[in-house]
């Protein structure tokens, strides 16, 4: 419901200034984010080592997520989410793909386009200090998948269709001993129907609020040698007790909770928002 | 069940006027000719893809043709062989890149009747949302049209025959070549995929020497309290996951049948859980949706992981209550599984007892429907 309102209340935005006349410009502002082995860029094509429990060496296969609701939050408190850019690719709505691959390297899935920031409006101020986001699709919007949707939604990748729904983040990187290692966080352990409405076991919602961010000169660090921190990447599922290298956010899949715990939640649960560590997330 | 869909047409009728879709006047029943079995109810369609002569056609080219796969090596058909029931004889499938698909390749016969599709997923309500699991799925890659999705469509664009093919079936569409004519096609095809001409079914229509004396005794057993087979096969197509046109909602069923009990907790191997993927609910562990049996003589191996090979080990499951698993990773007792249905309990039949229930269940087999040339191959 919060979330609907939310919602509601920045689409007002636009015409309230409108409204106010001259009283504060807009200014384009671009959230930039910047995927990352600790200091060094991620991208396709290139190993990385010292990966996870076992130090292993990794390669990006496709690295995607949607981010909502892109707020810059000013020194005093002040929310000003982003009116984003509907460029007809990447923004609709209050919704944004972000896709790191180009479709080189063991990037198979990917294609040239690759996107890597939000853009859009806000009123104009030089003491934004801090940046929150949401991940995914709010429950509400998340289990349309009957009819193609328009872009963003349109990434067939994104697509989930076994939970009735979209992935939130999809990142699949290959190690030495998996062929495809996965991480993707999702709404999951679903039950209805689009007539009747879905309810989830783990709606999986994350809220990520940075500190010491300032749009104009601060970049989101998505570091995933923090997010593989406690995994093995290089284990390779017994079948017994795991059927799947790596986690896509089942409730028996031993690996969910050491990545769930970089997005404040917990596999089992549908967890709330929480502080979250600086491990994926964190501010350059 | 039919006194339900019956009483409920008129309410449906009006709902479906109320739902006020792009098109303010759902076409009428009769505008399909749907050449049902005698005695079959008009099955469910979504209302946003109406049955056409035209899509059936284009659904059945899509469901034969591997260029409907990333990699151009397999198509529906690949595992869903007409000769088969449109099963595969397989324990499981193995994808176009290779992945092995955890669960059995079920039959197609009268899948339009079905609640909802595949082992035990409750989200997967209509054969449109079903088709998209192994066309786009990348984990495991079924048919792989994810990674090479703008390069399939380019096939079918190219390809003159799908050019009329699909704007014979989507003629209001300006591009018809898409994800959303593709499943509506394919559905459209798979909803004509009826199986209504096995000996039983003659049987039932008072021909009373379609069934030999053998059949005859084996339905009395499936049909009694000794093996109470037809608690969860029952229905027109022995299964309780049915619905007809204009049905109301029946509470979804699913049901663990003891086939496995690892460390004694209820838990089946971590690639099946059943429901519980989806509810997380311990109780739900290992249970899967009833599956129908018409044909069942034709789609060995069984179980939703193919782990028994032939139809006298699944009585024989059935006549122990469950299965032990004495050896090997997923060993545990699962007649003592805690999820365990109650009317899985151990029952005795004599040999000829057995002999006679096979017979039954081989009576459902419809040559006609593995041999009609409305659903073959029509590339070949």
């Amino acid at each position: 419901m919060s979330a609907v309102l939310k919602s509601a209340s920045w689409w007002l935005l636009p015409s309230l200034l409108l409204m106010q006349g001259c009283g504060e410009s807009e200014k384009t502002y671009t959230v930039r984010f910047s995927p990352q082995v600790r200091e060094q860029a991620l991208a396709c094509g290139t190993s990385y080592t010292d990966i996870g429990t076992s130090r292993g060496v990794i390669d990006l296969v496709d690295f995607r997520a949607y981010v909502r609701d892109v707020t810059l939050v000013r020194a005093n408190g002040e929310r000003h989410p982003l009116a984003l850019d509907q460029d007809g690719t990447w923004q609709r709505d209050n919704l944004a793909l972000l896709d790191f691959v180009d479709g080189t390297g063991e990037c198979v899935a990917g294609n040239p386009g690759v996107r890597a920031e939000v853009v859009g409006t806000a009123p104009e101020h030089d003491d934004y200090t801090a940046l929150e986001f949401k991940l995914g699709l709010p429950p509400e919007r998340n289990h349309l998948n009957g009819p193609i949707e328009p872009a963003p939604l349109n990434a067939p990748q994104m697509w989930w269709s076994w939970q009735g729904g979209f992935k939130f983040v999809k990142l699949d990187v290959r190690s030495r001993t998996n062929e495809l290692f996965y991480f993707h966080l999702g709404a999951a352990g679903c039950t209805g129907s689009v007539a009747e409405g879905y309810t989830c076991g783990a709606d999986n919602q994350v809220t990520v609020l940075l500190n010491g961010f300032n749009p104009d000169t601060n970049q989101v660090v998505l570091d995933i040698a923090g997010l593989y921190s406690g995994v093995d990447v290089e284990r390779v599922p017994d079948g017994v007790t795991d059927s799947m290298p790596g986690c896509m956010s089942g409730a028996n899949d031993p690996e969910c909770p050491l990545f769930f715990e970089h997005f404040g939640l917990t596999a089992s649960t549908s967890g709330g928002p929480q502080t979250l560590p600086a491990t994926f997330f964190r501010v350059r | 069940m039919f006194h339900a869909w019956k009483v409920s047409a008129v309410l449906g009728a009006l709902l479906a006027v109320g739902c006020g879709g792009k098109d303010p006047t759902p076409p009428a029943a009769s505008a399909y000719a749907w050449k049902l079995p005698a005695g079959f109810p008009e099955p469910v369609v979504p209302g946003d893809n109406p049955m056409s002569e035209a899509k059936v056609e284009l659904g059945r080219h899509l469901f034969y043709d591997i260029r409907l796969s990333g990699n151009g090596t397999q198509s529906c058909a690949s595992c869903h062989e007409q000769q088969r029931a449109f099963s595969d004889g397989r324990v499981t499938p193995v994808g176009a890149t290779g992945d092995r698909v955890p669960r059995n390749a079920p039959g197609l016969a009268n899948v339009a009747y079905l609640s909802t599709y595949t082992w035990a997923n409750p989200v997967l309500e209509t054969l449109e949302k079903q088709a998209l699991v192994p066309l786009f799925n990348e984990h495991p890659t079924e048919l792989g049209l994810t990674p090479r999705f703008e390069e399939v469509l380019q096939r079918l664009r190219d390809d003159a025959r799908y050019q009329e093919l699909f704007r014979a079936a989507f003629p209001e569409e300006a591009e018809p070549v898409g994800r959303d004519t593709l499943v509506k096609a394919l559905a459209s095809f798979q909803r004509t995929l009826l199986s209504g001409e096995a000996p039983y079914d003659r049987y039932l229509r008072g021909e009373t020497s379609a069934l030999s004396p053998a059949a005859k005794r084996g339905m009395e057993l499936f049909f009694g309290e000794r093996a109470e087979c037809y608690h969860c096969h029952s229905g027109p197509h022995l299964t309780n996951s049915f619905r007809v046109r204009d049905s109301t909602p029946e509470e979804l069923q699913f049901f663990n049948t003891g086939l496995y009990n690892m460390n004694g907790n209820g838990t089946y191997p971590p690639d099946n859980p059943g429901l519980f993927e989806f509810t997380r609910k311990e109780g739900d562990w290992g249970r899967f949706r009833v599956p129908p049996l018409r044909n069942v003589a034709l789609t060995a191996p069984y179980m939703h992981d193919g782990s028994i090979a032939t139809l006298e080990g699944v009585i024989d499951h059935y006549m122990a209550g469950g299965r032990n698993v004495t050896e090997g990773p997923f060993s545990g007792d699962g007649r003592a599984n805690p999820n365990k249905d109650p009317l899985v309990r151990p029952f005795t039949l004599s040999p000829d007892e057995r002999a006679d229930l096979v017979a039954f269940l081989e009576s459902l087999t419809d040559t006609e429907f593995i041999q009609d040339p409305r659903f073959s191959n029509p590339w070949e």
